[in-house]
C-alpha cells in the first residue's frame, strides 16, 4: 500500500508540473495530460448524459477551459480532481442551457426506509452483471458519486470538493446510492418471482 | 450495545474510503480492529468491494473518445476572438438579462408595498387638495414635495430583508447575484414611487396651476435621496433605523424652514441645500446607493449566520 502511495505522489507531481507548463502556453503538455485523462474524464462525462457526440462536446469545452484557466490551479486540490470539477462544471452549464436533466441532487427521491434486510444480503444474492446492470440504472446522482469514489478513487475530501458538497453529505449519499441499489436490485427479484 | 452501534455507524461511513486506501493512515487501523470483531460491518465492507468491482466494470465497458477530438480544441483555440462585436453583443446580454430580472422580480416584491405607496401618495394628494382649493397657490406642491419622498423612502425599507420575506430567500438562492436583486427591486420600486408621483405633480399643477417642472423639482431630489438613504440604513442598521434617518432628515428640514427658534434654523439650515433638485443632491443619493450595493452580500451573509 506504501508503494502504491508513493507512485500517487510522483504522478500528483508530474500532473502538477504539467498544469504549470500548460499555464506557460506549452501545446505539448496538454497534449499529455489529455493523453492520459482522456479515459477517464470521458467516461465520468458519459455518466452525465448518455449522449457521446454531447460528451465529446464536453470534453472539448473542459479542455479549452482548463488552456485557459491553468494560471489559475492553485495546487489547493489534486489536479484529477480540478479535472473533474471543471467537466462537472461544463457539463452543468451546458446541460442546464439546453434544458437537458442535470444530474442533481434535486432529483433524488426520498428512499423508503424499509430495513427488512440489510443491503449485504440482497447484494450479496445478485450476480455480477445484475449489479453493472442495476448501477447503470441509478439516477445519475448516485452513479456520478459511486464513479468517482471507486473509478477516480477520490477521497471524501475530493468528493466534497469535486461535487460542492460537505463531507457529511458526501457519506449519505454514498449510503444513499447503496440503499438505491438494494432496492433496484430488490425489485429486480419481485419481478422475476 | 450503543457504543457499538454508534462505532458500527462510524465505521460503515468510512468502508468505501477503506476501500480505495484513501482514509486516514491513523484510522486504517481502527477500521481494521473493528471489522475483525465485527460480523456485521464485515458483510457491509464485502457488499462495498461487490459495488467497487461492479462500477469499474461498468465504466471500463464504455467506450473512449474519438481520435481527433484534441484537433477540435486546438482549432477551437486558435480561432480569432471577434472583439468588437462581442462587446456589443455582451452589452446587449446583459440589457436582455436584465430586463428578464426585472420582469422575474415583479411578482415576487410584497404585494403590499405597491398598494401601500399608490394609496398613501392617493391620499396625500386628495388631502392637498382639500385643504388647498385657494386657486393660486403653490403650498399644495409644497406640501406635497415635503411628504412624497418620505412616502418613497418608506416603500424601500423591507425591498431587502431576507429574514422577513421568504421569497427574497428564494431568488437569493438562484444564480442571479444579490447585487443584481437589490437592483432590480429599488429600480422597480423607485420607478413606481416616481411614477405614481408624477402623476400625483401633473393633477396638482392641473388644478393649482404652477410649473410641471418647477413642482416636480421640490420633490425629486428629496425623494432620491431619502429613497437612498432609508435603503442604506435598512440594510445596515435594520427597518427601525431606516424609518428614524428618514424621518430626521424630513424634520431637520422642516425645522430649518419652520419658525421655530433662530438658533434652531441656523443649525440645520444647510439641511435646505439637501431638500432640494441639485447636482449635489443627485450625486450623494447615487453614492449612498452605490453603498447599498456594495454591501447588500455582506448583509445577506450576516442574515445566514
Amino acid at each position: 500500500m506504501q508503494r502504491k502511495g508513493c507512485m500517487r505522489e510522483s504522478l500528483a507531481e508530474q500532473d502538477q508540473q504539467m498544469i504549470t507548463r500548460i499555464a506557460a502556453g506549452d501545446r505539448e503538455a496538454l497534449d499529455n495530460l489529455y493523453l492520459r485523462y482522456r479515459q477517464p474524464l470521458f467516461r465520468f462525462l458519459l455518466h452525465l448524459t448518455p449522449d457521446y457526440g454531447l460528451a465529446e462536446e464536453l470534453l472539448q469545452d473542459t479542455l479549452v477551459a482548463v488552456w485557459q484557466s491553468a494560471r489559475s490551479f492553485q495546487r489547493r486540490s489534486s489536479v484529477q480532481t480540478w479535472l473533474l470539477g471543471i467537466a462537472r462544471r461544463q457539463a452543468h452549464n451546458t446541460l442546464r442551457q439546453r434544458g437537458l436533466p442535470l444530474a442533481d441532487a434535486s432529483e433524488l427521491q426520498a428512499l423508503p426506509t424499509t430495513d427488512q434486510e440489510p443491503e449485504a444480503l440482497t447484494l450479496a444474492r445478485a450476480s455480477r452483471d445484475e449489479l453493472v446492470a442495476a448501477i447503470n440504472h441509478l439516477a445519475p446522482v448516485h452513479r456520478e458519486i459511486l464513479v468517482l469514489t471507486f473509478v477516480h478513487e477520490l477521497s471524501y475530501v475530493e468528493l466534497s470538493q469535486t461535487l460542492g458538497i460537505p463531507i457529511g453529505t458526501v457519506k449519505s449519499r454514498l449510503s444513499n446510492a447503496k440503499r438505491a441499489l438494494r432496492l433496484r436490485l430488490e425489485a429486480r427479484e419481485e419481478v422475476e418471482r | 450495545m450503543s457504543t457499538e452501534t454508534s462505532d458500527c455507524q462510524y465505521i460503515l461511513d468510512l468502508l468505501p474510503a477503506y476501500l480505495n486506501s484513501t482514509v486516514e493512515a491513523k484510522l486504517v487501523r481502527r477500521v481494521r480492529e473493528h471489522l475483525a470483531a465485527c460480523q456485521n460491518c464485515q458483510e457491509e465492507l464485502a457488499a462495498w468491494e461487490m459495488i467497487q468491482e461492479a462500477t469499474r466494470l461498468g465504466v471500463a465497458a464504455l467506450p473512449g473518445p474519438s481520435g481527433a477530438l484534441l484537433e477540435g480544441v486546438w482549432a477551437r483555440l486558435d480561432m480569432p476572438a471577434p472583439q468588437t462585436a462581442t462587446r456589443r453583443q455582451l452589452a446587449l446580454r446583459w440589457l436582455l438579462h436584465s430586463g428578464h430580472v426585472l420582469r422575474a422580480q415583479t411578482p415576487l416584491v410584497r404585494k403590499g408595498i405597491w398598494l401601500t405607496s399608490a394609496a398613501t401618495i392617493a391620499v396625500l394628494l386628495f388631502g392637498c387638495i382639500s385643504a388647498f382649493l385657494t386657486p393660486g397657490t403653490n403650498v399644495a406642491e409644497v406640501v406635497f414635495a415635503f411628504f412624497a419622498p418620505l412616502v418613497a423612502g418608506n416603500s424601500v425599507l423591507t425591498i431587502y430583508q431576507p429574514e422577513a420575506d421568504p421569497r427574497l430567500e428564494l431568488a437569493l438562492s438562484a444564480p442571479t447575484s444579490s447585487r443584481m436583486v437589490l437592483l432590480s427591486r429599488l429600480a422597480l420600486i423607485l420607478g413606481y414611487d416616481l411614477a405614481v408621483s408624477l402623476a400625483a405633480t401633473a393633477l396638482l399643477t392641473l388644478i393649482f396651476g404652477g410649473n410641471f417642472w418647477a413642482a416636480g423639482a421640490l420633490w425629486f431630489g428629496p425623494m432620491l435621496l431619502v429613497t437612498a438613504l432609508s435603503m442604506l440604513l435598512s440594510l445596515v442598521l435594520g427597518t427601525l433605523a431606516a424609518l428614524t434617518g428618514a424621518l430626521s432628515l424630513a424634520l431637520a428640514h422642516l425645522l430649518a424652514q419652520g419658525s421655530l427658534e433662530s438658533a434652531w434654523r441656523v443649525a440645520a439650515a444647510p439641511l435646505n441645500s439637501l431638500w432640494q433638485t441639485n447636482p449635489l443632491v443627485i450625486v450623494l443619493a447615487l453614492a449612498l446607493l452605490a453603498l447599498s450595493l456594495i454591501y447588500a452580500p455582506r448583509q445577506e451573509r450576516i442574515a445566514s449566520d
